[in-house]
């Protein structure tokens, strides 16, 4: 019989109620997913779950989803509940394994991600994904030969892909291999050159080396691509400060500024930058101050550099979060050290820097800054 | 690419079916469960080399396409396809594998060429899509809500298919192209479209122009929008009209799920409407490519 008058009404969309069935959820839910509407997903496909006559076949997928919109909303136990329950249905499931290993890896449950992504690699030994998630679990966790071993079985399995180069070339950088680390950043720019984040990436390979005049042309490149780009931006004027080009170096803190005024540490650096420019950094400073938080860290330091803070104001501040004390004494030497330089302190300033290199952790801009001024006083 | 084409032609039924001469009787020559994925596309279970794997399957594709993962691993041999094709999202496709056989359920082939793509280009626990080249010389059962898939014979008399169900059902012609695309006219917000239907796509979607031009939508004006990596090619913007039905003849799918992408990422020429999986989840849909017509019921219809 054909439908000729007779419209026949699909309510699927309509509200949740008595008349939607289990595979109507199911649907609304699949949808509302996709479409990255979390909340919904997770009503309509509680539902679906939730129904007895929900067919077997569509229970894994509705795990999926729902764990998936639990994760957007950084429900991490719910999400981590739900793939766990669609891995018990399916426990070859690629998309499970793969989506509750990252959310293990989001808490830094290291062991259970690396767990999850051996399954995938086991499953599926020629799929780049398991060894490229591993890897990446395994650079978090900061066991860098494990992550350099999994990127380089990633790309053997895939040689066209720019981001293992990258993100190899970044764990060799951090291994103090800049030979390895410029020459995956190099592969990646001749696969793909449009790429900000791999310019900035050499970027910061040249600052670690030393090589500041081609990091500040990295930056450059990059942010002519990404001119938003506010990690880029804040390299930028590192590495020009790094090279001894304070102007230069404070107006892209300027910019940086700009487009973050309530940074602290931006505004930091953009003080730290005008002094060595021999500029007025105390009545910039004092004007953006006004749009700070001045009760967190680093606060203290902004005082400092104000004027409104003597060190040992600074140290106590430093000293009151027994967590973070060495961090922030490092910073404490560090920033110390460059009011010390102004008034050309050397003397004071030269002890400061090298506390500075030794006890500040290596990512810490601070770090690669006091080694760069230690250079310039010898 | 004409080889493609043939090897499918060539796939045979290894059930006999021996029953009387009846014109009008319906030959179902395979069936197969469905597997839903979390993105619900629906895939078949089918063999190379004698290799499970699943296929997505894809009413829009070019033709059947494999991932290069399993070209791999299964050492078949290749060469280049005759002209490159793009799918959405711009990847280009030109690579050839040729498997020893393939199996569908109980349809078998010997030799068959497979068109290789990255494994980007499709979900994670799915290996390649089942195009129209491996549909069109059957007609084809999509039971999404009871996961069946099924293929009959194309000898039968026309309008008599709808089997599971006496309750309404639209018959709406369906055009087939040369790619065995099939299009038919809708009803969007009451004007008439021409959509094309594509198992294999997540969403549906139009271009910014029908949007513009047909619906008078100002694209400045849309909230939602999300930037959405079509197919593993470089993020698009993608942005979200709220329609009100979406009318196949007698069917009406209310509140219906569609994109609006730049023209660039759908190609010139491409049809005014893609009905993907978020729509037709919500039928039960039968393609008679010979005859040109598609049956469509609810779902649940039964």
């Amino acid at each position: 019989m054909r439908a000729g008058l007779i419209a026949v009404v699909l309510l699927n969309f309509a509200a949740g109620g008595a008349l939607a069935s289990a595979y109507s959820d199911f649907n609304a839910g699949v949808a509302a997913h996709n479409r990255e509407d979390w909340d919904e997903s997770v009503t309509r496909l509680s539902a679906a779950i939730d129904a007895p006559d929900l067919a077997q076949t569509f229970r894994v997928p509705a795990y999926i989803d729902r764990g998936d919109a639990h994760a957007a909303r950084r429900e991490w136990k719910e999400a981590i509940a739900d793939y766990s329950s669609a891995l018990a249905i399916k426990p070859g499931s690629l998309e499970g394994l793969m989506h509750r290993a990252a959310i293990y890896e989001a808490e830094r449950k290291y062991g259970d991600a690396i767990g999850d992504y051996a399954q995938v690699v086991s499953l599926r030994p020629s799929m780049a994904m398991g060894y490229e998630g591993r890897a990446s679990t395994y650079d978090d966790a900061n066991n860098l030969d494990a992550a350099i071993a999994d990127y380089s079985a990633a790309i053997a399995i895939d040689p066209r892909n720019a981001a293992d180069y990258t993100l190899r070339g970044s764990a060799y950088r951090r291994q103090g291999n800049f030979q390895k680390a410029i020459a995956d950043q190099n592969r990646a720019i001749d696969i793909d050159s449009k790429s900000p984040q791999i310019y900035f990436e050499r970027a910061q390979t040249y600052q670690d080396e030393g090589e500041y005049h081609h990091a500040i042309a990295d930056n450059m490149n990059g942010l002519r691509m990404r001119p938003a780009d506010t990690d880029g931006r804040l390299q930028l004027g590192l590495s020009l400060w790094a090279y001894g080009r304070f102007a230069d170096a404070a107006a892209a803190f300027t910019q940086l500024v700009d487009q973050r005024p309530t940074a602290l540490y931006s505004v930091l650096w953009l003080a730290v930058a005008e002094a060595r420019a021999g500029q007025d950094y105390k009545t910039d400073l004092a004007n953006r101050a006004a749009k700070l938080d001045l009760d967190k860290w680093p606060a203290p330091l902004v005082k400092l550099y104000l004027g409104r803070a003597e060190m040992r104001d600074v140290a106590d501040a430093a000293g009151a979060d027994r967590a973070s004390i060495k961090n922030r004494m490092c910073e404490v030497d560090f920033y110390d050290a460059e009011l010390n330089l102004l008034k050309g302190d050397k003397g004071a300033a030269r002890p400061q820097l090298e506390a500075a290199v030794a006890n500040c952790p290596r990512e810490f801009i601070e770090h690669d800054a006091a080694s760069a001024e230690l250079q310039r006083l010898k | 690419m004409i080889r493609v084409l043939a090897s499918f032609l060539l796939l045979a039924a290894t059930a006999v079916h021996a029953d009387p001469p009846d014109p009008c009787k319906q030959v179902r020559i395979t069936e197969v469960d469905l597997v839903t994925q979390p993105d619900g596309l629906v895939a078949v279970p089918a063999e190379i080399d004698d290799y499970p794997i699943l296929l997505a399957v894809d009413t829009g594709a070019i033709h059947t396409v494999i991932s290069s993962r399993i070209a791999d691993d299964l050492k078949l041999s290749r060469d280049m396809s005759t002209d490159i094709y793009e799918i959405v999202g711009g990847l280009p496709v030109y690579r050839m594998a040729y498997s020893h056989s393939f199996k569908l359920g109980t349809l078998a082939a010997g030799r068959v060429g497979l068109l290789v793509a990255s494994p980007s280009a499709f979900p994670i626990d799915t290996d390649g899509v089942f195009g129209p080249d491996g549909m069109k010389n059957y007609d084809v059962e999509i039971d999404y809500a009871h996961s069946k898939f099924a293929l009959f014979s194309q000898d039968h008399c026309p309008g008599r298919v709808v089997y599971w169900t006496h309750t309404p059902y639209a018959q709406v012609p369906m055009r087939v192209d040369k790619d065995a695309h099939v299009t038919v006219p809708i009803l969007l917000d009451g004007k008439p479209l021409t959509a094309l239907i594509d198992t294999g796509a997540e969403r549906s979607f139009m271009t910014q122009s029908v949007a513009r031009d047909i619906f008078g939508i100002d694209l400045g004006a849309l909230t939602k929008s999300a930037e959405v990596s079509l197919n593993g090619a470089a993020p698009t913007t993608v942005y979200h009209h709220d329609f009100n039905s979406l009318a196949l003849e007698g069917i009406t799918v209310r509140h219906p799920d569609i994109d609006i992408l730049p023209d660039e990422s759908v190609g010139r020429g491409g049809p005014q409407l893609v009905v993907g999986a978020s729509v037709l989840r919500q039928l039960h849909l039968y393609l008679a490519y010979r005859e040109q017509m598609l049956y469509a019921t609810p779902a649940e219809a039964q």
